[in-house]
């Protein structure tokens, strides 16, 4: 078991370098000379060159990966030349921004979408299923900038409920959580729902009735547990997800976390940081897939990574 | 049943978000003040400030925080005019290139130390020889600094600087021993003499100031009773719109216009301030280019309709002939060069314009609603008879696409800091920045004459004018469209506070009412 871990931690380990390796061709792709972008617009030609210089443009190909890898390994993620500050700092810096934001919108999500889907599941046809599958289809439907615009309005604007943008208390991270929260949550109860439809069809479950075990705790041991798996998996990729940071939800509510810091960096060219903020979310990405899988094998014994 | 589930579930939704919020105070009591009675001014705009040190960024809000927690030697008035600050009195030598200044006694660091002229002696040092400086050029005349006392301070220059005031405005005296200690910090928790002094600072967030008791600028009644400022950089138009109206800001930088009245309805000031911002054409002279044609580069100012623009497309902002607005070095009344689209046809037919393709390069977001007042330009031309092809590229795509002259046509803006042309004319025009290819033998030398390195601001206004005048003429290298506003929102009840030109806020003297 543990040796299968480690070898899937070894594949890891090679995707995140073909990672690196994708994310420093992407951001030399990009047109525009990210020296030149560093400086004012009236710089010289002699401060572009030294520009150059010190962000190592005037190296080749190789040896400027290189240069970043041996970095990487060290924890140096490069420079930003626009924030004249290390990237590791500007990064680490946000990660728990955006954590707290992700994780309070995954908990909205699964405290919402579990018992709904389940209930929708059970109740097959009844009202409850209904609203499920209404608010599935909404929920997957509605764009982050229009939902995001439309709470500003209601809940900030008119009603004065929550404050519209920036950090702080709870308060400042519910509107930025829900929106954030709305699309997987419809997907979990889409999936809860069905998952929970088709087990309840199972064999074994119509002969766990027929042992008169009380409906409760059919459908909570033995029902639920199953339906469980595939949501699993989604949840997996959505802390992937959400810890690379929602641009847009945090672009809106002005949240400083590390979607913000992509957007301002792509925006500014800011080659290095950039370069890097790909490699920390491929790796936080292909790190929650991998626990997952490897929650997978506890939850679920039949599965394993053979 | 089923109906009234549902009705119970949406209710449960909606009671779950509420209360959520409920515990929370009116948002609108936070502007002004907090829970511990403190007086405290939040305001926003879109620009991001990364240090202190205005010659490390681009940021014009980082020359606003300059004003609060340093002082310079000089002030520029609202007016234009320049004033005494950190310096009491100033003299130049017969040939300009010696400047020599008495400093103010009795001056306190924020840090309690007192102000000497060692203070101005380093803060001046940094820009001699230093080429990490991204902005720094713009003191490469200055060739050595004195203190020949502790109250005199002197200052040599290569050649007389022609943007020295403006500078010197924006340039915060530094507390010389926190710099020499921590000089690559030191822009991050800078120490001056100003009205109120950095208590912290975050990248992108929220940047506090407090006031600064013993500022030697206030005497009784103009004190500022305001103890916080905060900035914050909020880049969404609609969420800075929304802080304002909530009442999380107190101010609000470069509203978009469309919201003037929605704003003014729900009982908040607005300041409509005429911007030294300047959008043009650029145009690409070039040899094989089609404005190489005077003619057509003509025929082009002629069939835009820049009034439709300013009033229809955009709902602010004048129109502009001359090649700079009313208020800059250099600006004259114009007349006769206004929309014609007949005459721009036949300027067509003159040329022999056979239809070939203009390609029509634009950055998306470098201009206030620049795809509606690129379209409806689009539209003019081909109204003339013009063939347009517009492409709208990234910033990135569009300095390289321009620093490589690859365009026919091209649309920016231009802003000139505290009312000065001076390095549209030198840098921009005659550098050719843009690469456009024109070269005008007689502007430069109005240029080279008459504007670079003339510090007597009345000779250069006659110069800059002469200069923009054959700009005029030739529609070349930049043909001005209109000039623009700047909307600022702000909460009634905060007086003392001024909006500059070139978007810099001085609230040294700001009060809440």
């Amino acid at each position: 078991m543990y040796r299968i871990i480690l070898k899937r931690m070894a594949a890891t380990l090679i995707v995140l370098i073909g990672v690196s390796i994708v994310a420093f061709i992407l951001v030399r792709l990009a047109p525009g000379d990210p020296a030149a972008l560093m400086l004012p617009e009236t710089a010289t030609e002699e401060q572009v060159r030294e520009m150059r210089q010190r962000m190592n443009l005037d190296q080749s190909y190789i040896v400027q990966y290189i240069t970043y890898m041996k970095g990487v390994l060290r924890g140096d993620l490069g420079f930003s030349y626009h924030y004249n500050k290390p990237c590791s700092e500007l990064i680490f810096g946000r990660l728990p921004e955006t954590a707290k934001l992700a994780g309070l919108a995954l908990l909205i999500s699964l405290c919402f979408s579990i018992p709904l889907g389940v209930i929708a599941g059970i109740k097959k046809g009844s009202a409850v299923d209904t609203f499920s599958m209404t608010f599935a289809l909404f929920g997957q439907s509605f764009s982050h900038v229009w939902l995001s615009l439309l709470l500003i309005l209601i809940l900030g604007v008119k009603l004065k409920l929550l404050p519209t943008q920036g950090t702080g208390g709870l308060d400042h991270m519910i509107m930025p959580a829900v929106v954030l929260s709305l699309q997987f949550s419809a997907l979990v109860t889409r999936m809860m729902r069905s998952g929970m439809i088709d087990v309840l069809q199972e064999d074994y479950i119509t002969a766990t009735r027929a042992r008169g075990i009380s409906r409760w705790r059919v459908n909570s041991k033995y029902a639920l547990k199953n339906a469980l798996l595939p949501v699993v998996t989604v949840v997996g990729s959505q802390i992937g997800s959400m810890m690379a940071g929602s641009m847009v939800v945090e672009q809106i509510f002005n949240w400083p976390g590390v979607g913000a810091l992509t957007i301002t960096a792509i925006g500014l060219r800011d080659m290095q940081l950039v370069q890097s903020l790909l490699l920390v979310s491929a790796t936080i990405f292909v790190i929650a897939n991998l626990l997952v899988d490897i929650l997978y094998t506890f939850i679920d014994p039949r599965i394993s990574f053979n | 049943m089923k109906k009234t589930i549902s009705l119970i579930l949406c209710l449960v939704m909606a009671g779950a978000l509420a209360g959520c919020g409920g515990s929370k105070e009116d948002p609108a009591d936070q502007s002004g003040s907090d829970e511990s009675s403190e007086t405290v001014f939040t305001y926003a705009s879109n620009e991001p400030i990364v240090n202190f040190d205005h010659y490390n960024t681009t940021s014009v809000e980082c020359m606003s925080i300059g004003l609060l927690w340093g002082d310079a030697l000089v002030y520029l008035n609202e007016d234009g005019t320049y004033g005494p600050c950190l310096a009491t009195e100033w003299s130049w030598s017969d040939d300009n290139l010696t400047f020599t200044a008495k400093l103010r006694a009795d001056v306190k660091f924020a840090n309690g130390e007192a102000l000497d002229a060692e203070d101005v002696l380093t803060t001046y040092q940094r820009f001699i020889g230093n080429n990490t400086l991204a902005d720094g050029k713009k003191w490469s005349l200055l060739e050595s600094v004195e203190a020949p006392d502790s109250e005199t301070i002197v200052l040599h220059f290569s050649a007389p600087m022609a943007t020295f005031y403006f500078e010197c405005a924006h340039t915060p005296v530094v507390e010389a021993d926190t710099f020499l200690k921590n000089t690559e910090e030191f822009f991050n928790k800078p120490v001056g003499t100003g009205a109120f002094q950095v208590e912290s600072f975050e990248i992108d967030g929220d940047i506090v100031l407090t006031r600064n008791d013993s500022w030697w600028g206030w005497s009784g009644e103009n004190k500022s009773n305001v103890d916080k400022i905060i900035y914050k950089t909020i880049n969404e138009d609609t969420t800075r719109v929304s802080g304002v109206r909530t009442g999380e800001l107190s101010l609000s930088k470069n509203i978009p216009a469309d919201n003037i009245e929605t704003l003014k309805a729900e009982g908040l000031s607005i300041i409509n301030t005429d911007k030294y911002e300047h959008v043009y054409l650029g145009v690409n002279c070039a040899d094989g280019h089609i404005f190489s044609n005077a003619k057509l580069r003509q025929a082009l100012s002629l069939c835009i309709n820049r009034e439709l623009i300013t009033n229809n497309l955009l709902g602010v902002g004048e129109p502009s002939i001359w090649p700079c607005m009313e208020g800059a070095i250099g600006y004259r009344e114009a007349s006769g060069y206004h929309y014609d689209l007949e005459k721009a046809k036949s300027l067509l037919k003159e040329a022999g314009y056979a239809g070939e393709q203009i390609n029509f390069i634009v950055s998306s977001g470098r201009i206030t609603r620049s795809t509606e007042v690129v379209q409806g330009i689009m539209s003019m031309m081909q109204e003339a008879g013009f063939v347009v092809s517009v492409e709208t590229v990234e910033n990135a795509t569009f300095i390289d696409r321009r620093s490589a002259g690859a365009y026919d046509l091209q649309i920016g803006a231009m802003t000139f800091n505290g009312g000065d042309t001076f390095n549209e004319l030198s840098e921009i025009i005659k550098g050719d920045r843009f690469h456009t290819s024109y070269v005008n033998e007689a502007l430069n030398a109005v240029i080279a004459k008459g504007v670079e390195g003339v510090t007597d601001l009345e000779a250069r206004d006659k110069a800059s004018a002469d200069a923009y005048q054959i700009v005029l003429d030739q529609y070349a290298p930049i043909i001005p469209l209109y000039s623009t506003v700047a909307v600022t929102a702000y909460q009634s009840n905060f007086i003392g506070f001024t909006v500059f030109r070139d978007g810099i806020l001085d609230l040294r003297y700001l009060k809440a009412n």
